[in-house]
């Protein structure tokens, strides 16, 4: 089984990579949308990646790479999330929403559109049919709670499929921010010293930071194996969960190596660590990512079988 | 003597009549306006003349000579009636406890009524951008002046409320530059002394309490040193054992938090999950425990062994608290749910100040534990 980077699939990593060092970055640490970054990859062609010829698991590239940037951008949503509900032209920013009101959603205050997971069909519904109250939150994402009426319904099935795409572009963006979090720890436990030495130095350092880098790799894996097979419900399950314990573990580790300095605004951590903090919750957190993927995996395990006898029935 | 019943009562009343300042939410740690200072300043002076603020003191300083019991029962109703931080706590919890032990009379006849009043706000003044863990590698310096005297420069780091604060306690290198800890004095030092200068640092919360602060050629006089010349690794040692101890209130202050998970959680019946009502059970067990061993002095470490595992379950405690507001986002007040999001971020601080947990678990590998050399 090769898990190697096509040549082309290198080359849309580099391109990204490339296009985004470029584009204009705000100086403020208050979490925005970064419209500039979403416009040069739009414009790059790389947010309408399948409609092109290209895979989900380039797709899962492009949004990793923002991630690992640093980008404020629902760029999974538009990339990897709405090719797979619909092959309708949708706006640039969209909000992805689970359910038809009351809930939080990220990019929710400059949403043009917002699809909604509507049981087992979603649902685009214009920001003329939102009601949206914008939230103070000092995570690393903006956020509204939103709720929608009307709306266009999409096909049957459009729901679960949603959800899959969903979920396999949270574990792709999750690895990316864990990647780039643990890469900058890196970076400054190698030139911070105490005691007469560099921090990383020491084993207690270097063995949680790299749990930390085998968390950003699985996350990162496990994204690219949901968009492979991207009828499973069960994958992209997997791959939610994962990242969602991940980023708590990240979280906690990258700030407790980097000491003081990495809960500032200026050093930059926080560009990263907000929005693990952010996107870990997402779709219910670990625990219910965990419970979709009991009951995609055994059928009948969960709510309907609490004592998991299914399960053991195997 | 007043029992701890008696001193919750009176805190209770207290806090009825004196609502937290206007604008301060739960667990604030600075104001962000002038005039938001002021009146949280006020607030601060109205505790401390109701004897809220250095009970465990010696009556002759303006104490009630009460146990840690006392203290930490008081604390716990002022966090549940919604108080923000106290501004003057670095003065009361850890200035003026060394004061009284290390200073001179003079010392203590100028310093400490101020701070019992709750009317000079102190900021610490010890960590430096190369010397955070490794205090001993402090490099600001203190020499003597011709004229007499002290000449301080250098640069210090994480100094809460510096922005805020009449004066400093300041540790400084006053022996050789590798003398590590036998070469370091503490001094108290007048904020507005020139040379001085106090930048803000803003951090994840978005609030600025931290700081750095520059000192340029600052003149000190001799009655500025607190303890010995050169004894100030002591000093700063007993300080920092007093910050651990703080530990004792910040774990009440948790089982106020755990307490109103408790509350959500039972007010969502069958709908929350199994695994969100065992971690709540292993909290609130672990939180128990933890209040049981805060302040048993009979406990070799305890404060150390505090102050570890409360940093940890702080950290347990609130990601348990952000997994419930997010799976259940409408069965939380709001104003809880602000706090426990706040306090989530905050809980990086807890495992860094005072001493990492890292250099923590060392002190009881090496003292507990006898291991390494």
């Amino acid at each position: 089984m090769d898990l190697s980077l096509s040549f082309e699939q290198r080359d849309i990593v580099t391109s990204v990579r490339s296009l985004l060092a470029r584009a204009a970055r705000p100086s403020s640490a208050v979490a925005e949308l970064e419209g500039d970054s979403l416009a040069v990859l739009a414009e790059a062609g790389f947010l309408d990646m399948t409609e092109l010829g290209g895979t989900r698991v380039d797709a899962t590239l492009v949004i990793d790479e923002a991630a690992a940037a640093g980008i404020c951008a629902p760029v999974a949503a538009k990339v990897l999330v709405a090719p797979a509900v619909t092959d309708a032209p949708l706006p640039l920013v969209l909000g992805l929403s689970a359910a038809p009101s009351g809930q939080m959603v990220r990019f929710g205050g400059d949403a043009e559109a917002f699809l909604v997971v509507d049981g087992d069909r979603a649902r685009v519904v214009g920001r003329e049919d939102a009601t949206v109250v914008p939230q103070r939150v000092r995570w690393g994402y903006p956020a509204a709670r939103v709720s929608v009426t009307g709306g266009e319904l999409l096909d049957p099935g459009s729901g679960p499929a949603m959800l899959r795409a969903w979920r396999t572009g949270l574990a792709a963006e999750a690895g990316g921010l864990m990647r780039a979090a643990v890469r900058k720890a890196a970076v400054y436990v190698t030139e911070r010293e105490q005691f007469g030495r560099p921090l990383g130095g020491y084993q207690s350092v270097q063995h949680r930071l790299a749990r930390g880098w085998v968390l950003a790799e699985g996350a990162t894996w496990l994204a690219r194996r949901a968009a492979w097979f991207s009828d499973d419900d069960a994958a992209a399950a997997a791959a939610a969960c994962y990242a969602c314990e991940g980023m708590r573990e990240v979280f906690r580790t990258v700030h407790q190596v980097v000491g003081a300095m990495g809960i500032t605004d200026e050093f930059g951590l926080t560009r990263l660590t907000g929005k693990l903090i952010y996107l870990h919750t997402e779709l219910g957190g670990a625990s219910a990512n965990a419970r979709a993927l009991a009951q995609a995996r055994w059928s009948g395990v969960g709510a309907a079988d609490p004592t998991g006898s299914a399960l053991v029935a195997g | 003597m007043s029992t701890v019943a008696e001193w919750e009562a009176r805190a209770l009343a207290w806090s009825n009549e004196h609502p937290p300042p206007l604008g301060a939410p739960a667990g604030s740690r600075t104001p962000v306006s002038a005039s938001q200072r002021e009146e949280w300043l006020a607030w601060t002076r109205e505790m401390h003349a109701a004897g809220l603020a250095t009970m465990e003191w010696p009556v002759e300083w303006g104490g009630a000579g009460v146990g840690v019991e006392e203290t930490r029962a008081v604390a716990r109703i002022l966090h549940e009636a919604g108080a923000p931080h106290v501004l003057s706590s670095i003065g009361t919890g850890m200035v003026g406890p060394a004061i009284i032990k290390f200073g001179t009379p003079e010392q203590q006849a100028r310093h400490l009524p101020g701070i019992a009043a709750g009317t000079t706000i102190w900021t610490q003044l010890f960590s430096e951008p190369g010397a955070g863990s490794d205090l001993a590698a402090v490099r600001t310096k203190a020499t003597r002046h011709p004229d007499g005297g002290w000449v301080v420069s250098g640069q210090k780091v994480w100094n809460t409320y510096a922005h805020l604060a009449d004066w400093g306690y300041l540790i400084a290198r006053t022996g050789a530059p590798d003398s590590r800890h036998r070469g370091l004095t503490m001094f108290v030092l007048d904020m507005t002394t020139p040379g001085v200068t106090v930048q803000g640092i803003r951090e994840i919360t978005g609030d600025a309490d931290f700081n750095e602060v520059f000192l340029d050629d600052v003149r000190l006089s001799d009655d500025a040193v607190v303890g010995a010349v050169d004894g100030g690794w002591g000093v700063s040692m007993s300080t920092l054992s007093d910050e651990r101890t703080v530990v004792g209130s910040l774990v009440l202050w948790l089982q106020t938090e755990v307490d109103r998970l408790t509350r959500v959680v039972r007010g969502l019946g069958s709908d929350v999950s199994d695994g969100i009502t065992t971690a709540l059970a292993e909290v609130v067990t672990e939180v128990r425990a933890l209040a049981d061993l805060s302040g048993r002095e009979q406990i070799a470490g305890a404060e150390t062994i505090g102050k570890i595992a409360y940093a940890d379950l702080n950290i347990r405690v609130h990601q348990l608290a952000m997994d419930v507001s997010c799976a259940h986002p409408g069965a939380v007040p709001d104003a809880w749910a602000h706090r426990w999001s706040d306090s989530y971020l905050y809980t990086r601080a807890y495992t860094i100040s005072g001493g990492s947990n890292e250099i923590l678990r060392n002190v009881v590998a090496k003292r507990g534990l006898r291991l390494g050399s």
